[in-house]
């Protein structure tokens, strides 16, 4: 039997203690790494590069040539409650930005994205999706964790699971957050925390001062740390396996110390590089410095990286309740080009291959108007644009569509949990059979619905 | 083959549902008529004629009469001839369906009659399921002693696998052992010593008794309890909501264990404490149980519904699984797969719970001592007031001559006035607000009833005086506020906008500027709001806004004083809930808190006064200018607001309140109605749901428990009739758990079809019942537990047993198993003396705290680093066994957080006068509770050449033998 579903099995039953593991350690740092896929994938990490407070999907990537030419007109059919702020619904609103047509199939893309658009062949774009909840808490709950509810593992939690660890030099789960004081996503750590499987499966969040791994920073020189695990040894209990698990842990422990930094130190890399990232630029630098972070960390076998772009809410972000056209050339401007780097960089290195690029946020926005002195756009559920390229990613695809001004998905939607199914899968997981037992029920990302997206699949 | 099992089961029981047009139809038709009209006689244990129609077999096998439905052929099922009343046979009796329905029926017979529901539970009926091992009835308690009965069944257990028990523990071993399970922190080196010299089988009785009645022991049972009530003190979701007061929960769980409160008691106070003993100091904040559960804190108009399920779900679900060990909330959209729970059994059990909503209530910690001093306070308030008007009435004559002689009206103080209109404004959302506000005999105005956000409210007073220049709002306590108010914020606190406006009759009506000239809260003078924060709540307090000009010069006319509370707030509500306004029209304002009479009284006393006629209200102004009389005035109202209140505690509780908590919530706070919703859907609402118990643990002909909390609390510790038996195995198997690490029951939570099997049935049911002949005293449980032999035994590995039995679920050893988070931190505070024992009241995010694990604030977005690392729990689901990860990052935490190098420090700096090899003895003694080993020392020594103490410490620290309960 493959050694990784049987090192699952044990946890799931531990979960809900069918009790067949006894008093055998249920998870170690060893046992994470016999990794292991339902069935073969190419992509082995992700980056999830994330448009936190929601992107505009008529602004972006989808495309409405209908929204301007009914422009200032109502938006036919349109539900109110789907706005947050109910009370300042308005007309239809054409996109400020201009778009063009890119790549050998002449997709568009708005003017906000003049890096991706060089990319267009290898990404692969569902115009469908749609989510839950129209507020950004239960929002963000969904799009990481499945439900628009508190309490449920987040997507990197069930990665690691699934997969276990690549390596022990770094954790497995990585998040990254506004470094520019703009605040915490809504939700704050809860949006990736481990909900009921064990809480070493939480993402861990890097700090932007010091050191960015809690207790990383050796309290003692090397020599005089090695002498102290040396006599740990001589002296602790031995002979079982969790006994010994312990022993493995401050071994790993003392060589991550030294791994981790290294991984972390992106000023070494070349002048090219940071350059074609955008690291020098006032505008970009912040997200560059990320973006090219998260490539060192796939590089070095970190299993999921997720990147948030923004902060908070409002201005802080991409959730462009006020003035839409100064917000997100704000936002794409300090995306675009890392983002477009970092796919040029992963190619270049041959991880494109072997890494799957997500981008989304956790809903999109409405076509009408939010009125006010600039017009902003509200929040809308019904419909967002995801991208993906890299591992396993059929580049060029182009899936399901939204109405003619792009209010909600009409066609071939693709739900949260279909979204999730595919992740899963493209990185060797089947939605259906990654389960968890907790309180008497096996749990799955995807609940009791998702479907694999199969036309973004190559 | 196990792993196919596994996906074949989750097949059947994740069916992917709404893909069929035939599901679709029966869905959206058919399931809803059939609640509607069907299932209150033909569903769970109700099949008037033998017929079942909750369920696909149950029309299948039909009642006395046959099959009720051919599919494909309506003509011929005996449902569609019944329901089109035809025949002999005429359904539903109420009469009959529209005809709408009926034709829904044939269309649906008549395309195969496609039924998704595969029944209460396929193959496991209400009685074959009550005859399972955790649903029947409890055998007679053993006759002999309760340990003697548990070495008997793990005696009998091990023989027959051939095993048998390990010889006794070393008592250094045993005695480290018993203060870690009971205490949570290791014994001292001189304890140790003590209980070697007198290990005797008395002595370890002794040792025990004494560490039951520790106070410690609350504090370590405590936090095992937390885990299953998932306990925090923040409403998680994107705002994460502090809850300042849920500590009063944590605190009363401590009580509870040290005070061994009956098991019984601690259910059902946790369930209903404020119905069954209203007031009560551990009643009261037992129902923080319910309360500790996520809430979301920003709800969207569209999702208010929705979300108020949710809170119903969490209650349900968490007292399914703590006390019943029963996964009820599977059955929130389905049946229950395997346990005999229908989906309206679900909804049943959640009726229970409405109208009730989470409060902010005040509760006295002595009560009967706060009852004498209230009696007390107000015999002292009707003393001065007799006091007063016997001088009244002994200057009445005093008066007369004074009326008669046309005297000159005194100055008016602050007059009083009375509202002849309130109106309340559109909210925020453009939503009317629903409330009472209440006038008070003393002329005050409080919210006695607020459900959802309020928008501004208006006052209007016809106005009796002249010339008014100044504005007074007291902002006055009540017992019925939170923290006694007085705003209805969490402790007490409000913010307010003040607005006013004047109308002299036929005029329009004008705004009037204002400005604030002073306030109790020491507020500098300016602006038009005004707030008691946080720090000044819990008093009453007052306002003063002077008008730029002074209004009614010619007296009448109506003054409209506009109120603007936030409804709500990211941090809750904050609202104003008890005032006073009264108006003065001296050119300079009277003092602040100064005495006020009603302004119709002033006025009509005055106009007495120029007729030089006597009346009461001209003797009121007479009162006015006799000094004396404004001495003992002033003294009652100075007893009134300067009285000390007897100690009290702000509980975060469930109750059903008038005024529930709130936080930004685009709709009502609380909801009395509950549905039985299909499929889980708010959308999908059928019929009302009334609180009925769960049929599967109910004696079908005992009364029924229909109505309130209390009632649903009796019934899961009835262990004739409902549901006790259940609660006390899952009780008896929590506190094996504790002890032992593994449940005889693995899956603690889960007692259901798809839990663990007891590994010692029999031995369950002996603890239960034991339990229950004890008056459901749970430290009789753990006394006669760790008395056993079993429990006593040594740890070592024993390869052939384990090869027998490798999860030594039999116990051919004590299993050793790694500590929990808090009681390792705790273990490190303890050795290096800095442990403060200070117990109880409101814990701290501080890391470098050095109370216990268990006083550290829970809050859900920020989870203490130091025990996270050692899964302590997320808080989000009650658990019932926390799992044991050995990973990186606490390796990291040992060798070099600062809290654990202080601890290390402090152990070497005490030992700073000895030399090495004592220095190294009395570190071995004081962290592993044992002497060095000659290697060991020899080892330590060498060390200590190249390192310092601490490190050597610090390394004890990082052993397994450490962090081991062994």
């Amino acid at each position: 039997m493959n050694p990784m579903l049987t090192r699952r099995e044990m946890l799931r039953r531990a979960g809900g203690g069918a009790g067949l593991l006894g008093l055998a350690t249920l998870l170690s740092d060893a046992r994470l790494l016999q990794a292991g896929t339902h069935h073969p994938a190419k992509a082995k990490s992700i980056i999830w590069l994330f448009l936190n407070g929601g992107a505009s999907q008529v602004d972006t990537f989808d495309y409405k040539p209908e929204l301007a030419k009914r422009d200032g007109q109502e938006l036919p059919g349109f539900d109110t409650k789907t706005a947050f702020f109910v009370a300042q619904t308005g007309k239809l609103f054409k996109s400020p930005f201009k778009f063009s047509q890119h790549g050998s199939n002449g997709t568009w893309i708005s003017e906000l994205f003049p890096g991706l658009a060089r990319h267009v062949d290898d990404m692969a774009f569902m115009y469908s999706c749609h989510a839950e909840s129209n507020n950004h808490g239960p929002a963000l709950f969904q799009i990481n964790s499945g439900l628009p509810r508190m309490g449920f593992p987040s997507l990197g939690s069930w990665l690691t699971y699934g997969l276990g660890h690549l390596t022990q030099n770094l954790p497995s789960f990585v998040v990254m957050t506004d470094t520019l004081g703009r605040g915490l996503p809504k939700n704050t750590a809860q949006n990736w925390g481990a909900g009921f499987l064990p809480g070493s499966y939480q993402g861990t969040a890097l700090a932007f001062q010091g050191p960015p791994v809690r207790n990383l920073q050796p309290a003692e020189p090397a020599d005089r740390q090695r002498a102290q695990l040396d006599l740990l040894r001589s002296i602790d209990l031995a002979g079982e396996p969790e006994f010994e698990a312990r022993l493995q842990s401050y071994e790993t422990a003392y060589r991550m110390q030294s791994a981790a930094p290294e991984a972390f130190a992106i000023d070494t890399e070349s002048d090219d590089t940071k350059r074609a990232y955008g690291l020098d630029r006032k505008e970009c630098g912040h997200f560059a410095r990320q973006c090219l972070l998260a490539r060192r960390l796939v590089e070095r076998g970190v299993r999921v990286v997720q990147v948030y772009s923004g902060g908070y809410e409002n201005e802080r972000s991409w959730d462009g309740h006020i003035d839409i056209n100064g917000n997100h050339r704000q936002f794409a401007g300090e995306t675009d080009q890392p983002m477009a780097a970092l796919l040029d960089d992963l190619k270049r290195r041959g991880l494109l291959e072997s890494t799957l690029v997500l981008c989304c946020g956790e809903f999109g926005r409405l076509p009408v108007a939010q009125v006010g002195p600039k017009p902003g756009r509200d929040h809308n559920p019904r419909a967002f644009t995801a991208w993906l390229a890299g591992g396993g990613v059929r580049a060029g695809a182009r899936h399901g569509a939204t109405d003619e001004f792009g209010y909600q998905a009409v066609q071939d939607k693709v739900s949260v949990h279909d979204l999730h199914a595919t992740v899963l899968h493209l990185l060797g997981l089947d939605h259906e059979k990654l389960t968890y037992r907790f309180n008497g029920r096996d749990y799955r990302l995807t609940d009791v619905a998702g479907k694999v997206v199969r036309p973004v699949v190559a | 083959m196990r792993r196919l099992a596994v996906v074949l089961l989750l097949l059947l029981q994740f069916p992917t549902p709404a893909a069929d047009p035939g599901v679709e139809f029966f869905e959206n038709r058919i399931r809803p008529a059939l609640v509607t009209h069907c299932y209150s006689c033909h569903s769970g244990q109700k099949t008037k004629g033998g017929l079942a129609l909750d369920s696909a077999a149950g029309w299948k096998k039909g009642g006395e009469s046959g099959p009720a439905i051919e599919p494909g052929k309506p003509d011929d099922s005996r449902l569609i001839q019944a329901i089109r009343q035809t025949g002999e046979l005429k359904m539903p009796p109420a009469g009959p369906l529209p005809a709408a329905v009926v034709r829904d029926f044939e269309k649906w017979i008549a395309q195969g009659a496609t039924d998704p529901r595969t029944g209460p539970v396929p193959g496991v009926s209400l009685e074959e399921a009550r005859n399972r091992w955790s649903y029947r009835p409890l055998p007679p308690k053993p006759a002999e002693s309760l340990d003697a009965f548990i070495d008997r069944q793990i005696n009998s257990a091990l023989t027959a696998k051939g095993l048998k028990l390990s010889p006794p523990a070393d008592p250094r071993l045993l005695i480290r052992r018993l203060y870690l399970d009971l205490l949570g922190v290791p014994p001292t080196p001189e304890e140790v010593a003590k209980f070697v010299a007198d290990s005797s089988d008395a002595g370890y009785a002794r040792l025990v008794d004494a560490l039951l009645a520790d106070p410690r022991f609350g504090e370590r049972q405590a936090r095992h309890w937390l885990d299953v009530a998932r306990f925090a003190e923040s409403g998680g979701y994107e705002h994460d909501n502090d809850r300042p007061h849920a500590y009063t929960y944590r605190d009363f769980v401590i009580r509870a264990f040290n005070s061994d409160l009956p098991f019984e008691r601690f259910v059902q106070w946790q369930i209903a404490g404020d119905e069954l003993r209203p007031g009560h100091p551990d009643a009261v904040p037992a129902t923080g149980f319910l309360a500790a559960g996520l809430m979301n804190g920003q709800v969207t108009e569209r999702e208010v519904d929705k979300e108020r399920y949710e809170v119903l779900d969490d209650w349900v679900s968490t007292v399914g699984t703590a006390f019943l060990g029963l996964t009820v909330g599977c059955a929130r959209c389905h049946d229950h797969k395997f346990d005999p729970i229908a989906t309206a059994d679900y909804y049943r059990l959640a009726a229970y719970f409405q109208p009730a909503s989470r409060a902010c209530m005040n509760v006295y910690r002595d009560p009967e001592q706060a009852r004498k001093t209230i009696e007390e306070h107000q015999r002292q308030l009707a003393s001065l007031s007799a006091k007063r008007r016997q001088y009244e009435q002994a200057m009445t004559s005093r008066a007369e001559q004074w009326v008669a002689g046309r005297a000159t009206p005194p100055a008016p103080p602050w007059l009083t006035l009375t509202a002849s209109d309130t109106g309340f404004g559109k909210t925020r959302r453009g939503l009317t607000s629903d409330h009472d506000l209440t006038r008070q005999d003393d002329g005050s105005y409080l919210f006695t009833r607020l459900n959802g956000d309020v928008g501004p409210f208006t006052l209007v007073f016809d106005v009796p005086v002249a010339g008014i220049r100044h504005l007074r709002i007291e902002a006055l306590t009540h017992d019925t506020l939170p923290n006694f108010g007085p705003g209805l914020g969490d402790r007490g606190q409000f913010n307010m906008q003040c607005s006013v406006s004047y109308q002299q009759e036929s005029q329009p009506s004008q705004m009037v500027k204002i400005e604030k000239a002073g306030a109790t809260t020491g507020d500098k003078p300016g602006g038009a709001g005004w707030s008691v924060p946080v720090k000044s709540a819990g008093k009453s307090h007052a306002v003063v806004y002077r008008f730029a000009e002074p209004v009614g010069a010619s007296g009448g006319g109506k003054l409209s004083v506009k109120i603007s509370c936030p409804g709500d707030s990211p941090s809750g509500r904050v609202t104003i809930g008890r005032f006073r306004i009264a108006v003065a029209t001296t050119e300079a304002a009277p003092e602040i808190l100064d005495i006020a009479i009603p302004a119709e009284v002033y006025s009509s006393g005055a106009k007495d006064l120029a007729d030089g006629r006597m009346s009461p209200a001209a003797a009121s102004l007479f009162h006015l200018v006799d000094a004396d009389w404004r001495r003992l005035a002033g003294e009652e109202q100075a007893a009134l607001r300067d009285w000390k209140r007897p100690p009290y505690s702000v509980v975060f509780a469930v109750t059903q309140t008038p005024l529930p908590y709130r936080l930004m919530v685009q709709g009502p706070d609380c909801h009395d109605t509950t549905h039985i919703l299909l499929r889980g859907d708010p959308n999908k609402k059928s019929e009302v749901a009334r609180p009925t118990p769960l049929p599967l643990l109910t004696k079908s002909n005992s009364p029924t428990a229909e109505g309130r909390r209390a009632d649903l609390a009796n019934w899961l510790t009835d262990e004739k009739n409902g549901a006790g038996a259940l609660v006390a195995r899952v009780a008896a198997n929590r506190v094996w758990q504790t002890h032992f690490g593994q449940g005889i029951v693995s899956t603690s939570n889960d007692f259901g079809m798809q839990g663990d099997s007891p590994t010692h049935p029999e031995l369950l049911d002996a603890l239960a019942a034991d339990l229950i002949a004890h008056g459901w005293s749970l430290k009789h449980l753990h006394r006669a537990i760790v008395l056993s032999r079993a429990y006593r035994q040594a740890s070592e590995h024993v390869p052939d047993a384990a090869k027998a039995d490798p999860g030594d679920r039999l116990y051919w050893r004590y299993p050793p198993h790694r500590l929990e988070a808090e009681a390792i931190r705790d273990s490190w505070l303890a050795v290096s003396g800095r442990l403060d024992p200070r117990m109880f009241g409101p814990g701290t995010l501080d890391e470098a705290s050095t109370r216990r694990s268990i006083y550290f604030t829970i809050k859900r977005s920020k989870l203490i680093p130091l025990l996270a690392a050692w899964d302590w729990p997320e808080a989000l689901t009650g658990i019932g066994r926390r799992p044991t990860t050995t990973v990186a990052p606490q390796a990291l935490q040992m060798l070099n957080h600062p809290e654990v190098r202080k601890a290390a420090t402090a152990v070497a700096e005490s030992l700073r006068e000895e030399s090495d090899e004592v220095a190294i003895t009395r570190m071995f003694e004081r962290v592993l509770g044992r002497s060095p080993k000659p290697d060991e020392a020899g080892a330590a020594t060498a060390f200590l050449k190249s390192a310092d103490r601490a490190q050597l410490v610090q390394t004890l620290f990082m052993t397994n033998e450490f962090v081991t309960l062994r």
